[in-house]
């Protein structure tokens, strides 16, 4: 779909949600309300691991107010997590993390029901506590799904055994050969630890179910159609008698994907009659919902005396805590990420997640590749620095270029790491000479899906000649629905994008689409658009040739008016259309979209629920530090990002995810960790989770390389997740560059920064 | 049967505005009422449940507690006054910068805009930032209870581990810093995980005045966030005090420091690296002081 493109595309346009987020008009899922509405609330385990013997809710019942106690008792067989179905609604026999629901509660007030959970008596048996993934790999490890062999498994996943949720391996070339004849083989470990999307709204339902049975859900989420599915499977409800409409989302960056608060408000409405919200804490979102995954990555990489990249065998362990949520996925993307953007021979990589007794993880931004990417692009760095190679003249060398096999064998096109490698480094100045003591520059190289999958949309005109897009899609505060997906259909009809009307996220009223997710929404749900507006003016244009006495084909559409290409007098109004025979009722147009999946070597994988990346896009940053040498204190004194985002649709929002995911990427770069001790998150807060104020980060320096993809509209690729990949490698490049000393855990604190000073012993 | 926990334990709320009269109310409400300023510590605590009164006594309408003036010899500081009026007043220039510099760290400008110097001092956090800058300046606070005023020397103040000197009922009434005729610097320094809305790791205050010969006369040297209170560093002063100004000097009274700290480690820190840090910073605060000393002369 690489026509020319309308007028509104390539503009800074404003977003159609603009005025009523700054005027505070706008309702996100905290604000929304249903009348006669209960709060509900989770009672939770104060245990990382322990036998459930018994539940009392007498007390917790005996509170005014409270309407119903449901515990693992009544929720039996509903059973969560989409890809193996291991996590009870409510806890029935045992516990597995500290801050898993052993019961719901609903109740007239939100106090009553927080003083019900607190009376809900359970008594425990603790368990022997697995806290971390070392320990849940021992030989005698206590296993902490005894029952692992009767979930439900969806298909592909590949599980061995024991505390391991699912493995996927790549194996491409033989890599046994070049490690024995390669000039150099380095080896290296990182760690990663667990961090939190930390949107500012946390997870949000309410639930209404109405005298038909049909449950009626709102919810603050990213994929309305999936939560749909997932309510479905978990609490055995046709799928015809669940409607989902999105909220406004205050953020979601993949932590909304799967069903959270839903159920629980659902079944708590089945058995009070009533409709019940849920809202979690801020202490509940830190605790008890999906985190990105921890992660223990080792490195073999096989290299030539010129630096040539031969072989590289990885290993990726990612912390997955007691549920497997959205790691089956996640371990795939490991094995694309961990060979990262460059030309190998051959490829040997085994990624695993892993259950220990903390939150169940789930999806956030670029999901796996931050931490496969920190150990890849730091390794680079150590090769270049050894082998006596500039950094930025090793990663030109390696780099995939058009026509080259991914790591999977998928054939690259559209390839731009080499233009975004030298955008950026000429933007930081990369060749001038050392920035000084204690200064340094690190480079970061990247790459990252577009995820396909079907979109759909309608456009309606209405009787008086007014345009209305009805799409699947879900705005999370991107802009892609509300500006992107609005300027593009705008354009195609030849109207001003602020006079478009726009139904969204709704299961009832709109058609499907596979949610905010993978970076998808401007480029799939922008195809869908497209069609439709296509399908709509055709229809519009048999209408008019019939009363203008010409051909459909010889009509063309814009600024309101329908006009014949070759005589612009031969015209009728979008309006006057509208109020032809045929049309009174108005017209619909509907479009749907799904991308072919992207050929690979399907042989060269195993358990990879996703082998390829489709529309791939490059990314390099590159930044600036100076370290203080006493206390170890890092300051970013330039961050620049070179991102191919294919086509600019809107040059203000593209440059606000580039700029929003590199700030993100930078809080898990310095800032951000989830701190465990025995399961327990120790740190479930914003003083103690420390994400960056804008004082902790310099102006992000973005720069949108444009090379078109042949299948996003005019070209566009995937925009939302790729920035947040890159910050860690590159900072810590630089932060190595300015000490000499390597820093491969995270976050890279002043304090780990002095440890690492301090002598090569004791760096970590 | 139980009663449900009602959102906030408050039944009732009271702004006086005089000392006397939120004694007296304090007095008639009993030990289930507390005095709120800010409410930027209270607040987060009573969110919690970790401080359950019935009945807030506040203070902000309190015109005493507001001033902020300089008399003769001593800066007074009324106890709900906020950072942010501290941070942009000029009464501190060439008298206690590190004061300035303190108030001017603490959270974020919507944090200082309410929160008072009295609240961070009554909290008793051991990383309260302006804590051991009043303890480094030699400050003396006024306390008035049901039996009158007085005066303490701010290093009696810290009794414990987030405890304080004040009786039930006490109002910590003003701070008073004296202003010396000898050239004065001082300086703040504190060390965090981020640049803002930022608990310190460790911070440290330097307080050095000059001598006519250009020795230091006097000292003053206060740690936060590296012991169970803010404290004070009684060795450092000694090396500093009577000594020539220079490296060698900041050097000794940095390494000095350190053995008047015993930190602990948490999450946002180890033991290590706290006392590692201690002599890094009064290092650099003492040099930092000792300019503005020479400046302010
Ligand atoms: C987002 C945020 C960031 C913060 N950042 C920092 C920081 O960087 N550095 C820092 O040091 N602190 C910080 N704090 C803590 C807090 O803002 C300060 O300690 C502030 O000075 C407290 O003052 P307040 O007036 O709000 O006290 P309040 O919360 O009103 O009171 C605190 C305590 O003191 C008692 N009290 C108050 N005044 C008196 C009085 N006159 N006599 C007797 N008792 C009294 C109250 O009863 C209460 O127990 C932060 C707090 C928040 C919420």
């Amino acid at each position: 779909m690489t026509a020319p493109a309308p007028d509104t595309v390539g503009r800074s346009v404003g977003r159609l949600d603009g005025g009523a987020k700054v005027t505070g008009r706008y309702e996100y899922g905290v604000d929304a309300s249903r009348p006669g509405m209960l709060w509900a609330r989770l009672a939770r385990s104060p245990h990382a691991h322990a036998r459930i013997l018994s539940v009392d809710t007498t007390a917790a019942l005996a509170v005014p107010g409270v309407r119903v106690v449901l515990t693992g008792a009544d929720t039996l067989g509903y059973l969560a997590s989409r890809y193996v179905r291991d996590e009870p609604l409510l806890a029935l026999d045992r516990v597995r993390y500290p801050g898993e629901p052993v019961a719901a509660v609903a109740a007239d007030t939100q106090e009553a029901a927080e003083a019900a959970c607190r009376l809900v008596r359970v008594e425990y048996e603790p368990l022997p506590v697995i806290s971390s993934v070392e320990e849940a790999l021992a030989d005698d490890a206590t296993v902490i799904h005894p029952d692992w062999a009767s979930y439900w498994v969806s298909p592909i996943i590949r599980r061995p055994g024991g505390n391991v949720v699912s493995h996927a391996s790549l194996r491409r070339g033989d890599t046994a050969a070049l490690f024995e004849s390669a000039d150099h083989v380095f080896e290296d470990t990182f760690e990663v630890p667990m961090v939190h999307q930390a949107s500012l709204e946390g997870r949000v339902a309410i639930a209404e179910v109405d005298d038909a049975g049909v449950v009626h859900v709102w919810s603050s989420h990213q994929y309305p159609f999936g939560l749909r599915q997932d309510i479905s499977d978990i609490l055995h409800i046709p799928l015809g008698k669940i409607r989902v409409t999105v909220t406004g989302v205050g953020g979601g960056f993949g932590g909304k994907l799967y069903a959270g608060a839903e159920p629980y408000c659902i079944i708590l409405a089945q058995r009070t009659g009533r409709p019940v919200k849920l809202r979690y804490t801020r202490e509940e979102e830190m605790i008890a919902t999906s985190p990105r995954m921890g992660a223990t990555v080792r490195l073999r990489t096989a290299v030539a005396a010129d630096g040539t990249l031969l072989a590289r065998e990885g290993w990726i362990d990612y912390d997955s805590g007691a549920y497997s949520e959205s790691s089956p996925g996640v371990v795939s993307v490991g094995l694309l990420t961990l060979a990262g953007p460059y030309r190998w021979q051959a490829l040997s990589i085994d990624t695993r997640a892993i259950y220990t007794n903390k939150a169940g993880c789930g999806s956030y931004r670029a999901p796996g590749a931050p931490q496969a990417v920190f150990a890849g692009e730091s390794q680079l760095d150590r090769i270049a620095r050894e082998l006596g190679i500039d950094p930025l003249r090793l990663r030109l060398h390696n780099a995939v270029r058009d026509g080259d096999l991914g790591p999977t064998g998928q054939v690259l096109n559209n390839v731009s790491l080499v233009e975004t490698l030298q955008a950026a480094a000429d933007r930081i100045d990369w060749d001038s000479a050392g920035a000084g003591h204690l200064r340094g520059k690190g480079l970061s190289c990247t790459w990252w899906t577009t995820t396909g999958m079907p979109s759909s949309a309608y456009v309606r005109m209405d009787e008086d000649g007014t345009f209305v897009l009805i799409t699947g899609a879900t705005e999370i505060g991107t802009g892609a629905v509300t500006a992107g997906v609005a300027q593009i259909c705008a354009g195609e009809l030849g109207i001003d994008p602020a006079d478009l009307k726009i139904v969204s996220a709704d299961t009832g009223t709109t058609p499907y689409d596979f949610g905010a997710q993978g970076s998808r929404t401007l480029v799939q749900a922008g195809n869908a658009a497209i069609a439709a507006a296509e399908d709509l003016k055709s229809q519009m244009f048999d209408i008019a040739a019939a009363k203008l006495g010409c051909q459909a084909e010889e009509l063309e559409m814009s600024d309101g008016e329908i006009r014949h290409t070759n005589d612009p007098e031969l015209s009728l109004s979008v309006s006057d259309v509208a109020r032809l025979g045929g049309t009174r009722g108005g017209l619909l147009g509907r479009g749907s979209y799904e991308q072919p999946p992207t050929p690979y070597d399907a042989d060269s994988v195993q358990g990879a629920m996703i082998g390829a990346f489709n529309i791939p896009s490059f990314a390099t940053h590159a930044c600036e530090v100076s370290v203080d040498g006493a206390t170890g204190e890092v300051t970013l004194d330039r961050y620049v990002v070179a991102q191919d985002v294919g086509r600019v649709v809107n040059p203000r929002y593209c440059e606000g995810q580039v700029t929003g995911g590199a700030v993100q990427g930078i809080g898990q770069a310095m800032f951000e960790e989830i701190i465990h001790r025995g399961g327990h998150v120790m740190n479930p807060n914003f003083t103690d989770y420390k994400l960056p104020t804008l004082s902790d980060v310099p102006h992000i320096e973005t720069i949108l390389v444009e090379v078109p993809s042949d299948s996003g509209p005019y070209g566009a690729k995937g925009v939302g997740e790729q920035a947040i990949i890159g910050p860690p490698a590159a900072i810590a490049n630089a932060v190595r560059d300015a000490t000499g000393h390597p820093i491969q855990r995270l976050p890279i604190t002043a304090e780990r920064v002095w440890q690492s000073l301090r002598g090569p012993g004791t760096a970590s | 049967m139980v009663s449900a926990q009602a959102a906030t334990s408050v039944r009732s709320f009271v702004a006086p505005d005089t000392v006397v009269g939120a004694i007296e109310q304090r007095h008639r409400l009993g030990d289930t009422a507390i005095y709120l300023s800010g409410g930027t510590d209270l607040g987060v605590v009573m969110r919690r449940h970790l401080v359950t009164p019935e009945h807030l006594i506040d203070l902000s309408r309190i015109d005493e507690l507001r001033t902020l003036e300089r008399v003769d010899g001593t800066i007074v500081i009324g106890s709900a006054v906020t950072h942010r009026t501290i941070e942009l007043s000029g009464l501190f220039v060439g008298h206690a910068e590190a004061l300035r510099e303190a108030c001017a760290t603490v959270g974020s400008v919507q944090t200082r805009n309410v929160g008072t110097l009295g609240g961070n001092l009554c909290n008793a956090s051991p990383a309260a930032d302006t804590a051991p800058v009043l303890l480094a300046l030699g400050a003396v606070v006024e306390i008035a209870g049901p039996d009158g005023r007085r005066l303490l020397p701010i290093d009696d103040f810290f009794v414990g581990y987030r405890r304080t000197a004040l009786a039930p009922g006490e109002i910590l009434t003003s701070i008073r810093i004296p202003v010396p005729d000898a050239p004065r610097g001082s300086a703040f320094l504190k060390l965090g995980r981020r640049k803002a809305m930022e608990i310190s790791i460790a911070s440290v205050t330097v307080r050095l005045d000059l001598a006519s010969d250009g020795t230091i006369a006097a000292a003053g040297v206060g740690l936060g966030s590296v012991a169970a209170t803010p404290v004070r560093s009684a060795s450092a002063e000694r090396v500093l005090t009577g000594s020539p100004p220079g490296p060698a000097t900041w050097d000794a009274a940095a390494h000095a420091a350190v053995g008047d700290c015993s930190p602990i480690d948490d999450v946002r820190a180890t033991q290590e690296y706290r006392a590692a840090m201690v002599p890094v910073l009064v290092a650099r605060a003492a040099g930092i002081a000792f300019g503005r000393a020479r400046s302010n002369a």
